[in-house]
């Protein structure tokens, strides 16, 4: 449905997308996850034919979304971040306006208006003033405006900005609705959102891809090593000594306490060491407050790419779905 | 051309949604209302008519930057020239659609002055209907072409006073600034012929309005407000294209 073959976007003096390839597949949801600034609504609005890229090209539907913008406009539905409407109109009406404009025949209209007013759950607000409504509902009349032409592409970028959790929860059970029926590509930094709804990831950073897969193939190639907490009563030298005798030890740091010390160790991938270190501990008369395992979250994933490549090592791919 | 209908409509009946539109109307009747009083106590014929509509050629230099201002600035400030042009709309549709709808506002604006052509015949006038008729055409072309040079500013800014303000400096500079610096205005003394004042008399928009004023519609002037109606549009679609360059 997308391909996106070495895309770059430079404004004067500043690489917003720099050299990003990734395609989506029909009937894929994909997240486009990244911090505020990282590319991911610049290179949406390339994907929506709003301006084109420097260099590299983007194709939807097998339509370049340069040469053959118009084609491609007939088959997304867009909805960007600031939700952008016609304030002086009402929700029918505009809805009407929108789906006249993207082609959808008059027969047709009034039936297509009113099945996105139901899916969407704006039927209580069909005759308001758009200007009059709520974050949530302008939100969803924004979702509902991308939807009425049945598009054969949704980008959303960062849809639930700005709503209180109960419209978050509203909004994505929409989104995961509508990933039923239509290709999906959901811009948004907020990772538990993503692991919900996406069925893959993209992460960009800094204008590149820097990750690209389902979220849990991308938390566990991420994770490489496994990591363990340990809090122990007992003398510190020889609990270290004990642990580092352990087979499969990588690595291990300790924070030693008046009374308590807590030792976090890392391991081989395959290695689980609880059941050593409890007996280790028990049989030599030391206490045991504390021993569990970490696991590591799309946070953790984003947080830990996004600071090695900050700290000057280069950012590189990971795992390919 | 198939969306033009429907975003036409959109951008006419959109000025009836903001008060602005009500108050620039309301204005630009009183104005007109008592221009007209004072040139009928003048003059109580058809002249009275013509002078009218001569001089609102010259006070649409500043009602028009009222009605362009907002067109594409507003769009470009508020996001949703960003809807419009993701949309398989094309940007000479937007332009043309914008430019009749404002089009349409100006002649519904206009619309209530024919009622003074009655008032004429009540005070014992005789009014020449050709010459009112074609002084309205010249009317309208002029509007039109102040509507096209207000598109095209309104299209480089999101800044709406910005955009009044730009607009009204060039159609005052071509209305009145260029006659009165090539004395090719019959109003206005003939201080000093400059450099190229033909070329530049040529381009004064007052000029091409004083056959209308007469009577007579001449293709030269009808081609001159068609000239800059085109130019004005494919400025404006150009301005919208720069997105794509930058």
């Amino acid at each position: 449905m997308i391909q996106v073959s070495n895309l770059t976007k430079r404004y004067a003096g500043f690489t917003a997308v720099d050299n990003i390839s990734f395609t989506v597949e029909k009937g894929e949801i994909v997240g486009f996850l990244g911090k505020n600034g990282a590319g991911k609504s610049t290179t949406m609005k390339m994907l929506s034919c709003f301006f084109p890229p420097t260099f590299g090209s983007a194709r939807v539907a097998g339509f370049d979304c340069v040469t053959d913008s118009m084609e491609v406009r007939r088959r997304i539905g867009y909805m960007p971040e600031r939700v952008p409407l016609y304030e002086d109109m009402r929700v029918e009406e505009y809805l009407d306006y929108r789906a006249r404009l993207r082609g959808v025949p008059r027969r047709q209209r009034s039936h297509a208006v009113n099945e996105v007013i139901a899916t969407i759950g704006l039927k209580e607000m069909r005759r308001k003033l758009v200007g009059s409504l709520s974050k949530g509902y302008r939100q969803r009349t924004g979702l509902a405006e991308a939807i009425v032409a049945k598009p054969e592409l949704l980008i959303l970028d960062e849809p639930t900005a700005g709503l209180d959790p109960g419209q978050i929860r509203q909004v994505r059970e929409v989104i995961k609705e509508l990933g039923k029926k239509t290709t999906l590509l959901l811009s948004t930094h907020i990772l538990s959102e993503v692991e919900l709804t996406a069925t893959r990831i993209l992460l960009i950073h800094r204008g590149r891809i820097v990750a690209n897969g389902s979220p849990g193939s991308l938390v566990g190639g991420a994770q490489g090593t496994r990591r363990f907490h340990a809090e122990v009563r007992g003398p510190v030298p020889m609990v270290e000594a004990m642990l580092k005798g352990l087979p499969g030890m990588r690595g291990m740091s300790i924070q030693a306490g008046e009374e308590w010390s807590r030792f976090t160790i890392d391991t081989e991938p395959e290695v689980d060491l609880r059941a050593d270190v409890a007996k280790f501990v028990v049989d030599n008369g030391w206490d045991l407050r504390e021993l569990r395992e970490e696991r590591m979250t799309l946070e953790d994933l984003f947080v830990q790419i996004t600071r090695t490549d900050e700290a000057g090592a280069p950012a590189t791919p990971k795992a390919e779905a | 051309m198939t969306n033009l209908p429907a975003l036409t409509k959109r951008e006419f009946t959109s000025n009836f949604y903001s008060p602005m539109a009500y108050v620039i109307a309301t204005f630009y009747l009183v104005f007109a209302g008592l221009s007209f009083y004072i040139l009928l106590k003048d003059q109580r014929d058809a002249n009275a008519m013509r002078s009218l509509l001569t001089f609102l050629g010259f006070i649409h230099t500043i009602f028009i930057p009222m009605v362009t201002m907002r067109l594409i600035s507003e769009e470009r400030k508020s996001g949703t020239l960003e809807m419009l042009v993701t949309a398989p709309v094309s940007d000479t549709e937007i332009a043309v659609s914008k430019f009749l709808g404002a089009t349409l506002f100006t002649a519904l604006m206009i619309a209530p002055t024919v009622l003074f052509t009655w008032v004429i015949t009540k005070v014992g006038g005789r009014p020449d209907y050709g010459m009112i008729k074609a002084s309205y055409l010249g009317l309208m072309l002029l509007s039109m072409a102040y509507i096209a040079i207000g598109l095209f500013i309104s299209s480089l800014t999101a800044n709406q006073i910005v955009a009044a303000i730009l607009t009204f400096v060039l159609l005052f500079t071509f209305y009145f600034l260029v006659g009165f610096l090539t004395g090719s205005t019959d109003s206005l003394p003939l201080h000093a012929k400059i450099p190229w004042s033909d070329i530049l008399g040529y381009l004064h928009f007052g000029a091409h309005l004083q056959s209308f004023g007469k009577g007579l519609v001449d293709s030269r002037d009808v081609v001159y407000f068609a000239s800059i109606i085109v130019l004005g549009l494919f400025l404006t679609v150009k301005s919208l294209e720069s997105r794509r360059w930058r």
